[in-house]
């Protein structure tokens, strides 16, 4: 067999007072990514602090975690540096930081570190007692479910997650004595993702639920501060079954065949330019996706199918990979006209104008196609879609749907107007990324809807 | 389970006893490359004769331990083959797996004929590149950063290793003194960002360029109207001057005006008030370079924990006005809708927090600013294109009508303020979001 020995294989270190501290964490490990773990839930990073009791920092060290081999991760703290010093260990993912750099009384150089979001972030404080003769062992283990529970710094006393983010304990508790030479890494119960339950309506796909994550640290404001500015943060989704494209003519006039009796898009008007583009004609094919029409047509269309618009959070989730944070559907390489169906209007970089058949992008060997990890069409391009939630900022009470910092399936619905996501075939390429948020005034040619239906038991 | 950190120097994990002496092969990595900025982590992997690599054949290291040495012990089958990576976390895909450059070497052990065999396993700036698609076929010859298919670590000991940032070299300064200027320490980093969201191959910071630039002089502030009225009675050309239809335009005789960054001119016009003054403008390596203080990789010129909208509008002049005289509105009051007491329109120099790196100040905002070079995406091969291959003080001129400028401004929001943004303005408008400063050469 071959293995690794590690740096060296030294002789026992000499025995000065000291603790060692063994760091270890319950969730999940690159090296443990498969099809049925939740990308969101993988801590590539541990960054450590040595506090001193007046909390300068002594010391900081950051560590890549890949594989089990790296866990638990173990220092030794020396006794000389006083009674007692505070260890701030964050786990985090690298992708997913900034970087920055802090200072320490080690150095007089700053350090280069990366800076975690804390919504992404497991932040544990830890209170140490530094024995005066001998060595001893401590061991942690930071858990999954305190992500975007931070650590509270009064004045006295420092309170921190250590396994329920409801009731934060000091920093002196939680801490086992002795060694640690196992991992717990993956034994978190939301790593796993959660496959649909049931039958899948028709024309609709399979969206894995679990943990995932909203937002996107890396898309920065534009205009819009409100609309634009998306903070990230942690979701934890049930499965559901998704519209394999846009509601279309043909599924409308399949509703029309029975008793509905809501409200309908508007007409295509041939002689008046702005309503040129409306697709709900007696003329129009069965493949064209319907546009022009409120939230209440959209949500009335999906109610009468058994289902309902998908709220801001499970769309999300579906076009971005389920916590994979994909920039498109395919990933993150800039869509050409082949890839999905946008940049039809006047100057906006794409030949031909109005909409297009559902699902006409769908890739080739020589073009990426506008299609999601879960098989889903048009999620970036055809026609801009329109949720169940309200605009307002990601700092509403709505996406804080329990004392921990993991949001459960958010609905973030309000009087204000609605929110739809994804490019449509009249934007250019600037608009297309799927991060970008924008609300919804009034029936537009370029904003269409999907459906989405429940997946548990 | 790892043991590698010693706070106060409690344990010895360093210079430490020789290895066991069990047959194995001590593999000594380092670099040239300066660390953090050309990759903050080092994954070591083992492959079997077919490729696949067990869970317990991977191991993650901190590239500030580099040099560093690992033992790697045999197994029954071939000797194995080795993968040693020097990449940046930050810019890894959801897979983990880097998404940008890397330093990386695929080689074969040599066989093993008793005792501890010492070898070499150096990571050089001349391989920094993409990945090879085969993860187990050719790899860069660290000695040319040649392809090659059959690369076998060559026995040495550790002292043969490069230093940690070497190939760097110490940062030349700047000679004399400036007044009014700054020196930019010249450096070999990274033009652009592997982590940006795309908005079209105009606007795009992608693919990362790897420039090498000397150092250079560049002024602590935008031109202001006061400088500018002193060039335009030397003869220079002045700039569209504030009225009621271009009621952010700055140049005026007022004195109130004296502070104000001008704006309102064409590149040319700029480029000849720095000439005038014995200078000329940056280039967009330089003005990047400036910005994101080379080896930071920051987001913003200014270092800034709090991201927050409210922390951003009051470190910058940012969202403080609409453009009147577009066809299409463009802008956002968005800064002084959160706080009010926020003055409109671009700001006098020397009032801001927008203080960046060697304290250049307003990089991120008040005004966006020209540069020497003519447009020409990242992506294209016209000035630019493939990204591992070492550009010495580049600047880019073709036949292109668009100049770029860099920088945020008080019309928008962050999203320019990123020191790797760029965005291609017409050479010839005179916009009111556009300013300049100057820079002359270090050396």
């Amino acid at each position: 067999m071959l293995a690794l020995l590690g740096v060296g294989a030294c002789a026992e270190p000499e025995a000065r007072p000291q603790v060692v501290v063994h760091v270890d964490m319950d969730m999940l490990l690159l090296s443990q990514l498969d099809e049925t773990k939740s990308q969101a839930a993988v801590f590539d990073t541990l960054r450590i602090e040595v506090l001193a009791a007046d909390r300068t920092v002594l010391d900081v060290r950051q560590v890549g975690i890949g594989s089990t081999e790296d866990l638990p991760y173990s220092f030794g703290i020396a006794s000389e540096l006083g009674d007692s010093v505070h260890v701030r260990v964050r786990a985090f993912r690298a992708a997913l930081a900034t970087a920055g750099q802090t200072l320490t009384s080690a150095s007089p150089d700053p350090v280069a570190v990366l800076d975690p979001l804390g919504p992404l972030t497991v932040d544990r404080v830890l209170t140490l007692s530094l024995p005066s003769a001998g060595v001893e062992h401590v061991s942690v283990v930071l858990r999954g479910e305190c992500v975007g529970s931070p650590p509270s710094f009064g004045d006295a006393d420092i309170s921190t997650c250590a396994d329920d983010p409801a009731t934060k304990v000091s920093s002196t508790s939680g801490i086992e004595p002795g060694e640690k030479t196992e991992t717990d890494a993956g034994a978190w119960w939301r790593v796993s993702t959660l496959p649909c339950v049931g039958e899948a309506p028709a024309a609709t796909r399979c969206v894995p639920g679990g943990l995932s994550i909203i937002g996107d640290p890396l898309f920065v404001a534009r205009n819009e501060l409100e609309y634009d500015a998306i903070p990230a943060r942690m979701t934890f989704l049930d499965p559901m079954f998704m519209d394999e494209t846009e509601m279309t003519l043909g599924m409308l006039r399949e509703v029309m065949d029975g008793d509905y009796a809501g409200p309908l898009p508007d007409p295509k008007e041939p002689d008046d330019g702005s309503d040129q583009f409306c697709t709900f004609d007696p003329a129009t094919a069965d493949d064209l996706p319907i546009n022009c029409l409120t939230e209440e047509t959209a949500g009335a269309l999906c109610a009468a199918r058994g289902g309902s618009l998908p709220t801001e959070a499970q769309w999300d989730h579906a076009a971005r990979g389920r916590g994979g944070r994909r920039v498109f559907p395919w990933g993150s390489e800039l869509p050409d006209c082949c890839t999905a169906a946008f940049g039809r209007s006047q100057g906006a970089g794409c030949d031909g104008a109005g909409p297009v058949a559902v699902g006409t992008h769908r890739g080739s060997d020589t073009c990426e196609g506008d299609v999601s990890r879960d098989g889903i069409a048009d999620l970036a391009g055809s026609l801009a879609e329109l949720t169940r939630d309200s605009i307002g900022s990601y700092d509403d009470a709505c996406w804080h749907t329990s004392a921990s910092g993991i949001s459960e399936n958010p609905r973030c619905e309000g009087d204000n107007l609605s929110i739809a996501r994804g490019g449509s075939w009249a934007m250019p390429v600037g608009d297309m990324p799927l991060p970008i948020r924008r609300s919804f005034s009034s029936s537009d040619a370029g904003y269409g809807f999907r459906c989405v239906f429940e997946a548990v038991p | 389970m790892r043991q590698l950190w010693c706070v106060a120097a409690a344990l010895a994990c360093s210079g430490c006893a020789e290895a066991e002496q069990r047959p194995q092969w001590l593999v000594h990595i380092g670099t040239d490359a300066t660390v953090p900025a050309f990759g903050d982590r080092v994954r070591v992997e083992l492959a079997a004769a077919d490729g696949t690599v067990c869970a317990e054949c991977q191991r993650t290291f901190e590239a500030s331990e580099l040099p560093l040495s690992f033992g790697i012990e045999p197994g029954d089958s071939d000797p194995p083959r080795v993968r040693i990576t020097l990449y940046r976390s930050a810019v890894t895909d959801s897979e983990g797996e880097p998404a940008g450059p890397v330093i990386e070497l695929l080689a074969n052990l040599p066989a093993l004929s008793g005792g501890t065999v010492s070898l070499l396993a150096p990571l050089r700036m001349a391989c920094f590149g993409p990945r090879s698609d085969d993860a187990f076929g050719e790899s860069c010859e660290p000695s040319t950063g040649d392809r090659r298919a059959d690369l076998v670590l060559e026995e040495g000991s550790a002292s043969e290793l490069p230093a940690t940032g070497s190939f760097d070299g110490e940062p030349p300064a700047c000679r004399g003194a400036e007044e009014g200027m700054v020196c930019v320490p010249g450096a070999v980093f990274l033009m652009g960002s592997a982590t940006y969201v795309p908005l079209g191959v105009e606007f795009d910071p992608a693919p990362e360029q790897l420039v090498r630039l000397p150092s250079v002089w560049l002024d602590t502030d935008e031109m202001t109207v006061a400088g500018m009225r002193e060039l335009v009675a030397n003869g220079v050309d002045a700039p569209v001057a504030r009225d009621d239809s271009h009621p952010y335009c700055t140049y005026s005789d007022a004195s109130e005006s004296d502070e104000l960054p001008v704006n309102c001119l064409s590149r040319r016009a700029a480029e000849k008030a720095c000439e005038k003054l014995g200078k000329r403008l940056p280039t967009e390596a330089e003005w990047e370079l400036a910005a994101s203080g080379s080896r930071l990789d920051a987001p913003y010129p200014w270092p800034l924990a709090d991201t927050s909208n409210a922390s951003l509008c009051a470190q910058a002049v940012l969202a403080r006005g609409t453009n009147a005289n577009a066809q299409e509105r463009q802008g956002s009051r968005a800064c002084i809708f959160l706080e009010s007491d926020l003055a409109e329109g671009p700001q006098p120099v020397s009032t801001t927090r927008d203080e960046g790196h060697f304290g250049l100040r307003n990089l991120g905002g008040n005004l966006a600013e020209w540069v020497a070079d003519d447009h020409s995406p990242l992506a294209s091969d016209a000035c630019w294109g493939e990204q591992n291959e070492l550009r010495e003080n580049p600047v880019c001129v073709t036949a292109s009508l668009d100049g770029v400028t860099k920088g945020g401004d008080y019309l928008f929001f962050t999203y320019n303020s990123h020191s790797f943004y760029r965005r291609p303005i017409p050479k010839t408008a005179e916009v009111e979001f556009v300013g300049f400063r100057c820079a002359k050469d270090g050396q």
